[in-house]
């Protein structure tokens, strides 16, 4: 293959035909770069300019005189250490509980042969094509005769399993050998014993991306909080932020702050697992 | 894989958290919402009576319902094309080995990172009269005032805002399916003559996506039919209904009027229109599998 593209095309007529895709190309990936990413800018310079040039959309395009005491502000002016706390608490024991019940289920669905096995496996799945406004009247009811609501328990139950988290894990536990789990069984270990101790190490990769993607849902998570909470006291972020807008409807420099810092940890957490998180959206692409 | 019957009773034990929830927080909703849609409540009352389609005829009857149907199919066909083509288009160019594509990838994914509510607000920033899109509207001397506020730019307002943060995630999936390319089909190609960009798209590269096209137009339909957060935080539905698609409305139903039974109705709508969407698309891509294989 090498030699037919280097005798088709001699070394200068190569390198011009580089330079003139380069020049097609990179200017609309400049175009496209800016598209995205400017208004990342302009709402960190929003967040950080004086009342008077929000109030009169004369924002500078540079930060001349940077406000930051619109973060400490914003922060103050709202409950929003409570709600943090909230959400760190909500997105925690749901992430931990959809590490826990899925690796279960996927590890029964990919090693153990019993009846039924398929149709449950497409039981799960057939979950994630339905909107959760379908279902979210009837569990708000649920939730009402639970006394569930306003409570960590109306937050968290209704999304410990996740149908992805199953699919995923399945397909990690497929591709381990057999002869592993033959070997350990004969050791006297249990399936509990196998699962646990030499399945959910090797699963690593799994666990990294289901936690990283359930944690970032969790936290921006919207629609279930805002149907199963009442009081401030319970708010997560995004209500918070909800909230916020309520109040401060037009103070959009204090806004933007608090829509800065509450995307902050998602940032974090995208700059430290970048790999598990794209590698795990592309991989229910590929083999989905 | 592990077939004999003693290992059933522990087949039961790891997949009983797993089934107990989806059946209480799914399949029981699921049902649950049926019921209902043949009945008559208002959230409140202990009474719950049998209606028949009652419901059905109440919620087609209402005069907001035709515009409900047209802002959803507005909105799901204006999120779902373009975002699908820019995505295709930045994997496209991302999958160059040129400068800058690391910095395109990165830049043009971090939209889907933030939540809807935090890009909601930002965007009705800087949609407001003396925002963004105000001043760079201006350089074409046009003063759109207040995009939101407008119910001839409110739907297309809310839609851009979505394009521009799903447009990124389809990126992804895209690079995904590009990188299962085999790069000796394009080599094969050139011999034959396959040399200017646009031929080699149109019969090798979006012949060799279409597993991902399918993936990709599934995954977006079921998103944008789930888009309620942009909406409630950027427009509440308004300015007159402009932006109420169904699951808004079914949220104003239940929450806001109290009328559950029209609610559980529109869900049920709701649910054989995205079941109706999905069977279909799977149904067309796996006979397009047979076709060519």
């Amino acid at each position: 293959m090498v030699e037919v593209t280097s005798v088709s095309k001699p070394g200068p007529v190569f390198s011009r035909t580089r330079r003139v895709k380069f020049w097609r190309y990179v200017p609309l990936m400049v175009l496209a770069i800016l598209g995205f990413g400017f208004p990342f800018y302009w709402i960190i310079m929003g967040s950080l300019s004086s009342n008077t040039a929000i109030s009169t959309g004369s924002i500078p395009l540079f930060p001349i005189s940077p406000h930051w005491a619109n973060y400490r502000n914003a922060w103050l002016y709202t409950n929003f250490a409570r709600q943090v706390l909230n959400t760190l608490v909500m997105s925690v024991a749901v992430t931990v509980a959809q590490v826990i019940t899925s690796s279960m289920a996927g590890f029964a669905l990919a090693r153990i042969r019993f009846p039924g096995r398929q149709a449950l496996f497409v039981g799960f799945v057939a979950t994630l094509i339905i909107p959760f406004q379908v279902i979210a009247l009837p569990i708000f009811v649920l939730m009402a005769n639970l006394h569930w609501i306003n409570t960590f328990g109306a937050l968290i139950v209704p999304t410990a399993v996740n149908a992805f988290g199953i699919f995923l894990y399945r397909q990690f536990f497929l591709t381990i050998p057999e002869a592993l789990e033959e070997a350990s069984m004969l050791d006297g270990a249990n399936p509990w014993q196998v699962l646990w101790r030499v399945y959910w190490p090797l699963a690593r990769p799994a666990t990294v991306t289901l936690s990283l993607l359930t944690f970032i849902a969790e936290w921006n998570s919207f629609y279930l909080p805002f149907l199963f909470t009442e009081t401030k006291t319970m708010y997560t972020v995004q209500l918070g932020l909800v909230a916020f807008q309520g109040e401060f409807a037009t103070v959009y420099n204090l806004l933007m702050a608090a829509t800065v810092f509450i995307s902050i940890p998602v940032f974090i957490l995208y700059l430290l697992g970048q790999r598990a998180i794209v590698e795990g959206i592309a991989t229910t692409g590929t083999k989905g | 894989m592990v077939g004999r019957r003693r290992l059933w009773g522990w087949a039961a034990l790891f997949l009983a958290p797993a089934v107990i929830l989806t059946a209480v927080f799914f399949y029981y909703p699921m049902g649950y919402i049926l019921w209902l849609s043949v009945h008559h409540w208002n959230g409140l009352s202990p009474i719950k009576s049998f209606t028949g389609f009652a419901e059905f005829h109440h919620l087609v009857d209402e005069s907001i319902f035709g515009l409900v149907i047209r802002n959803t199919v507005l909105f799901v066909i204006g999120t779902v094309i373009p975002s699908i083509a820019i995505g295709l288009g930045l994997a496209l160019l991302a999958n160059r080995p040129l400068p800058l594509r690391n910095l395109l990838r990165g830049i043009s994914f971090a939209p889907y990172l933030v939540s809807f509510v935090s890009a909601g607000l930002a965007w009705v920033w800087m949609g407001s009269s003396g925002g963004l899109f105000d001043h760079l509207l201006g350089v074409f001397g046009v003063h759109p005032g207040n995009l939101v506020d407008d119910p001839s730019t409110a739907l297309i307002y809310v839609i851009a805002m979505y394009t521009w943060k799903m447009a990124g995630y389809n990126m992804v999936l895209y690079l995904a399916g590009l990188q299962t390319i085999p790069h000796e089909i394009y080599e094969a190609g050139a011999i034959d003559g396959l040399k200017d960009g646009w031929t080699q798209f149109r019969t090798i590269t979006w012949p060799m996506l279409r597993n991902s096209t399918f993936f990709v137009v599934i995954i977006n339909l079921i998103f944008s039919f789930r888009a309620f957060s942009a909406i409630y935080v950027m427009t509440n539905g308004g300015p007159v209904n402009s932006t109420t698609t169904l699951v808004y409305y079914i949220w104003n139903l239940a929450f806001v009027q109290n009328s559950w039974g029209q609610a559980a109705a529109a869900s049920t709508l709701l649910l054989i229109v995205v079941l109706v969407l999905t069977v279909g698309m799977v149904r067309y891509f796996t006979k397009e599998a047979f076709r060519i294989s």
